[in-house]
């Protein structure tokens, strides 16, 4: 009776998150007021402590996947690369993010993700840990991922994720979300003049 | 369509990969009913065991054929797999039949449509060369094999912005 009553509030819960998410599909979306993000204790792939602490000092973008994403995944980061490369032509390499990959897969993740970044991107940073601490950074986010598991042996499940990006200043505060696809002009314009104007706030003080 | 019949052999020439058939299920000319062209696997980093595969495939007979299962010496399974991003929320769908009609050119390209290849057999991938097998509701058995390309996967939407020649929407 209890579990179904909260199956019921989970399934509503995803719905209210779907349909948010539907609203911001395809267009960024400014989160505004910007949001803190949450504390959560996460390792980066050379095996470094990454927390919030980690998003001070510049530009991020966290982008949810998992290292045994053949497809879909190399091709968000290779747009996301046309649009920091579409970026730097206009803007300071300071306040271009830093891509920061989200691996919610950690039973895979943990052992390859080093060389799955090095192999594809060497510059960014990949992070993963505990599954409840990748839970408490993907809430702050209000992000959402499952995987299609159906017993631990189970070798091949996929990850079903939020394939938004989101946009963290270098007060490590969410200030943004974009959504595939990620159309290097489009996406740049929108984070140059989101950036710029940013910029402009935290210099104020 | 009726052109491709009687060019066949002029059709194949110009194709990157010919594709091998079972003589005795072969149909009436010993013409295959699928062509296979550019079949390729991004290369994947040594220790991750999945890996898509790409082709594009062309029926040039005269009825639907579907490719109803798919299997290869290096992975323990291998599957048609779309992917799909809906209310930005990415997963990938097993596809169990892909029907290709008469005439149609399908193209599995990243980001979509692919070929995965998952729970990689031996320690090491193979840095050259993948062979795969396609198996037909005819009976017939395609060896393909996917040419192994290092080097990150381009995104699409570069492709789209220097290559006006090119579109998008095949298979979606
Ligand atoms: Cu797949």
């Amino acid at each position: 009776m209890i579990r179904s009553a909260i199956a019921k509030l989970q399934i509503f819960f995803l719905s209210v998150a779907f349909f948010t998410c539907a609203a911001a599909f395809e267009s960024p979306q400014s989160i505004d007021p910007a949001r803190l993000v949450g504390e959560f204790q996460l390792e980066d792939q050379y095996g470094g402590s990454f927390g919030v602490e980690q998003f001070k000092g510049q530009w991020s973008m966290v982008f949810v996947g998992f290292t045994s994403c053949p497809d879909v995944c190399p091709v968000t980061l290779a747009n996301l690369e046309a649009v920091r490369a579409e970026m730097g032509f206009r803007m300071s390499p300071e306040r271009i993010p830093n891509i920061v990959f989200l691996a919610v897969d950690p039973d895979r993740d943990r052992s390859v993700l080093k060389d799955y970044l090095a192999y594809f991107h060497p510059q960014y940073v990949g992070i993963t840990g505990r599954e409840a601490e990748i839970n408490k950074l993907i809430k702050s986010l209000g992000e959402f991922y499952r995987l299609d598991r159906k017993s631990v042996d189970e070798k091949n499940y996929n990850v079903t994720h939020t394939a938004i990006v989101s946009i963290i200043n270098p007060e490590a505060k969410l200030v943004a979300k974009i959504s595939p696809p990620f159309h290097p002009h489009k996406t740049g314009e929108y984070l140059i003049k989101l950036i710029n104007e940013q910029m402009r706030l935290i210099d104020k003080g | 369509m009726r052109f491709y019949f009687g060019s066949s052999a002029l059709l194949a020439t110009a194709l990157w990969i010919v594709v091998a058939s079972v003589p005795s299920l072969a149909m009436d000319s010993g013409q295959q009913a699928l062509v296979i062209e550019d079949a390729w696997s991004p290369q994947m980093p040594p220790n991750v065991s999945m890996a898509a595969g790409y082709l594009t495939v062309v029926n040039i007979s005269a009825v639907p054929v579907t490719i109803t299962s798919l299997s290869s010496p290096a992975y323990h399974a291998v599957a048609i797999h779309r992917s799909l991003i809906e209310n930005g929320v990415a997963s990938m769908v097993k596809v169990k039949d892909l029907v290709i009609n008469p005439g149609q050119r399908l193209k599995l390209s990243p980001g979509g449509l692919h070929i995965m290849l998952m729970n990689r057999k031996s320690k090491s991938a193979s840095t050259e060369s993948l062979p795969i097998e396609l198996k037909l509701d005819d009976g017939n058995v395609i060896d393909v094999t996917l040419n192994v390309i290092p080097g990150r996967v381009q995104s699409p939407q570069t492709e789209q912005v220097t290559d006006h020649s090119k579109h998008m929407h095949h298979g979606s």
